[in-house]
């Protein structure tokens, strides 16, 4: 039981569906077989009854009158059927006086104990003192080939009903897997229709629309944040620019470089805050070569790679392309290998990936670093987190803002003591 | 019992309405009863008047409903003629005639595999005849071999009767006798019908010639119906209709005794063979 719960979805319904073909053609053939059995023991008694019991009279009146070519004439035309192969009439004392064999068996001859013994046997005349014995054999071949048939015919029935039951198991978890794999991959765009109109329908449209209200309700509260963040730096920045510029403070040498420090600080502050609130999405997009575009954000940043004596390798498919904004895709690699290098041990190692699969491009960037608390993946792309002394906490939170614009999705893990950042974002269709 | 049975069904006839009653014994009639209505038809046409047709199993039954008057007229075959001529007060309407001679065989037939070469290789074997009255069925064999030498009913370890010569084929090819006397005329018009159960028996012996079956009449019919059934008959093979009817038959046509051929050699046959020796 504990393995059928572990089953998947598609094999509990497949494998339902067999189980229940399986008892229920079981339980039909099983049926047909003593259906059968029943039919030849009818056949048998009605036999008997019809062509020979009740027919008894004539006999005696043939066996009276010595009439033995009738009664040879008479058994050999009821002996005429597949069911029977032969039959003997003999005198008490089993001396043949007409047999359906005739070349085999002939009239006067004693009829042979191993046939008597083989045979269905009917009295003519009183039970108590008969005038002679009918033997009456019967074609166990046919009758075997007969019930054989009948099991042949069932089990071919049952072979098509389970390959139909397959078909059909198969069919019906395709579409019910169609519509969960909507929920399991976590599928973006519009909600795509359906033929079926049930309860899992349902349940997939409510998904839709529950995912596009935890949209609007993150990208509110994100906003909230930012703008709470946001001004909490500016007063940061703001609470000592005021103190240098208070009346009863003489501005000297040292006082003007902290103040260009904090207004440089600022500037950063406003070009982060740009970033995050201009998308990037709507700018003109375009054919990216995705090789030459990580291998130029590489470039960007080599000075801070060489200062770490860190080694990069890039694993990107040549003829990868990738129809987006430039800067979108650039900022992207540039500030996961940015959070890469800051976070990389000197002389460690840093690894991008990028490539297609199933309708989805995939940016990899994988680091030798501590990596991040697993308690804090959560928050890691929340605006103004940092770890970091002198960030922003801005870069990752754009990352995902992009990511997320795009449709796409951001995933952190720990991997082998390596941190390793997965992106994906959807491939147009028409993208090849 | 049977004859009883018999009698009851002519007396309504009579009762209801005269029509003349045609007696046929059932031998060799039951592959082809279409012709046996076909000649009735015939018959019908050429007397303006009903006719009935009464079967019976044995030329036993034939001669006792012609001695009570109950048939008009009757095939019967001339080892029954002999027997009923003494006993009813009948004639002889016409002879069958066959490849233009009177005469007829009786067919010693063997199943195809037997080794038998003659009817006295049948000793201690099991034989079918057709009724005790029939020449060609039981009175010739039996004759045979009572010039042999030998009874019948000891000659052979079993008797069977079938009472219809395609019966006795039948019996032969079925191998359960090993052996049958027939009249050549069944064999031959049941070849035509059956020409596969034919080829699972052999003829190994041929006895006669026998004068050929007649057809008798009621002398006391009245003499216009005579004359008017003499004529259909003897006139048969002139209507294309009869002919073709005669042909089914094995017949060529029928011809007036008149005094040309006797039953001596049958009625000396039967003599013998009561007494034995």
């Amino acid at each position: 039981m504990v393995f059928f719960h572990r089953l998947p979805l598609f094999l509990k319904i497949s494998s339902t569906f067999f189980v229940i073909l399986l008892v229920s053609i079981t339980a039909i053939t099983l049926f047909s077989m003593q259906e059968a059995r029943k039919t030849h023991e009818i056949f048998k008694n009605t036999f008997i009854q019809t062509n020979l019991t009740a027919r008894t009279s004539f006999i005696i009146e043939d066996l009276f009158s010595e009439n033995y070519w009738g009664l040879y004439s008479y058994l050999k035309s009821i002996s005429n059927n597949a069911f029977i192969t032969e039959i003997a009439l003999t005198d008490p004392q089993h001396h043949i006086i007409v047999h359906t064999d005739s070349k085999t068996y002939k009239r006067g001859d004693s009829y042979p104990k191993e046939r008597i013994n083989s045979a269905l046997w009917v009295p003519i005349g009183s039970k108590e003192r008969p005038l002679a014995f009918l033997y009456v054999h019967e074609n166990v071949d046919t009758i075997a080939l007969q019930q054989w048939m009948v099991l042949v015919k069932s089990l071919l029935i049952f072979l098509v009903a389970i390959f139909v039951s397959l078909l059909g198991g198969v069919f019906i978890a395709k579409r019910i897997l169609e519509r969960i794999k909507l929920i399991l991959e976590n599928t973006d765009g519009p909600l795509p229709s359906f033929k079926e109109e049930d309860e899992l329908s349902d349940i997939v449209k409510r998904y839709f629309e529950l995912k596009e209200n935890y949209r609007l309700a993150e990208s509110f509260s994100m906003a909230g944040e930012f703008a709470a963040s946001t001004s909490h730096q500016f007063k940061n920045i703001l609470a000592p620019i005021k103190l240098l510029l208070s009346d009863s403070h003489t501005l000297d040498q040292e006082d003007l470089r902290m103040l260009r420090r904090l207004f440089d600080k600022m500037d950063r502050l406003v070009l982060s805050f740009l970033h995050f609130a201009k998308p990037s999405t709507m700018e003109q997009k375009e054919e990216v070569h995705v090789a030459s575009l990580v291998q130029e954000t590489v470039s960007l940043l080599e000075n801070s790679i060489q200062k770490k004596a860190l080694s990069v390798v890039t694993t990107v498919e040549k003829t990868c392309t990738l129809f987006i904004t430039p800067k979108a895709l650039e900022y992207l690699f540039f500030n996961l290998l940015l959070n890469a290098i800051d976070a990389s041990p000197h002389g460690g190692g840093i690894r991008i990936a990028a490539y297609t699969q199933e309708g989805r491009f995939y940016g990899v960037v994988e680091d030798e670093g501590e990596g991040i608390d697993p308690k804090l993946f959560s928050t890691v792309f929340k605006p103004f987190f940092t770890t970091k002394q002198g960030g922003t906490g801005l870069g990752l939170s754009i990352v995902y803002k992009i990511i997320q614009s795009h449709h796409g999705e951001i995933t952190t893990e720990r991997i082998q003591a390596k941190t390793r950042f997965t992106f994906w974002l959807p491939l147009p269709k028409e993208s090849p | 019992m049977r004859q009883m049975f018999l009698l009851g069904i002519l007396l309504c006839q009579v009762l209801l309405g005269r029509e003349l009653v045609f007696g046929i014994t059932s031998l060799g009639i039951k592959e082809d009863l279409g012709t046996v209505y076909d000649l009735r038809a015939y018959l019908q046409g050429k007397l303006n008047q009903e006719v009935k047709i009464v079967t019976t199993k044995t030329y036993d039954d034939m001669n006792y409903l012609l001695e009570r008057s109950k048939v008009d007229f009757a095939f019967l075959c001339s080892g029954a003629y002999v027997d009923a001529y003494k006993k009813s007060d009948i004639e002889v309407a016409g002879i069958s005639y066959i490849n233009d001679h009177p005469h007829y065989f009786a067919y010693i037939i063997v199943p195809h595999t037997s080794n038998a070469a003659s009817l006295l290789d049948l000793q201690g074997k099991s034989f079918a005849f057709t009724n005790l009255k029939s020449s060609t069925g039981t009175l010739a064999p039996s004759f045979f071999l009572l010039e042999q030498g030998f009874e019948a009913r000891r000659f052979f370890r079993d008797i069977i009767y079938t009472h219809d010569f395609t019966d006795s084929v039948r019996a032969v090819a079925d191998e359960f006798v090993d052996g049958a006397s027939v009249s050549s005329i069944t064999f031959d018009a049941f070849a035509k019908i059956d020409p596969e159960l034919i080829k699972r028996v052999k003829i190994i012996q041929t006895l006669g010639p026998f004068i050929t079956q007649p057809i008798v009449l009621q002398n006391k019919m009245d003499e216009e119906t005579k004359k008017a059934l003499k004529e259909a008959l003897l006139q048969m093979h002139h209507d294309p209709l009869g002919l073709s009817i005669l042909e089914r038959l094995g017949i060529d046509r029928f011809d007036a005794i008149e005094g040309k051929y006797n039953y001596e050699d049958i009625q000396t046959m039967v003599e013998r063979l009561r007494q034995g020796k």
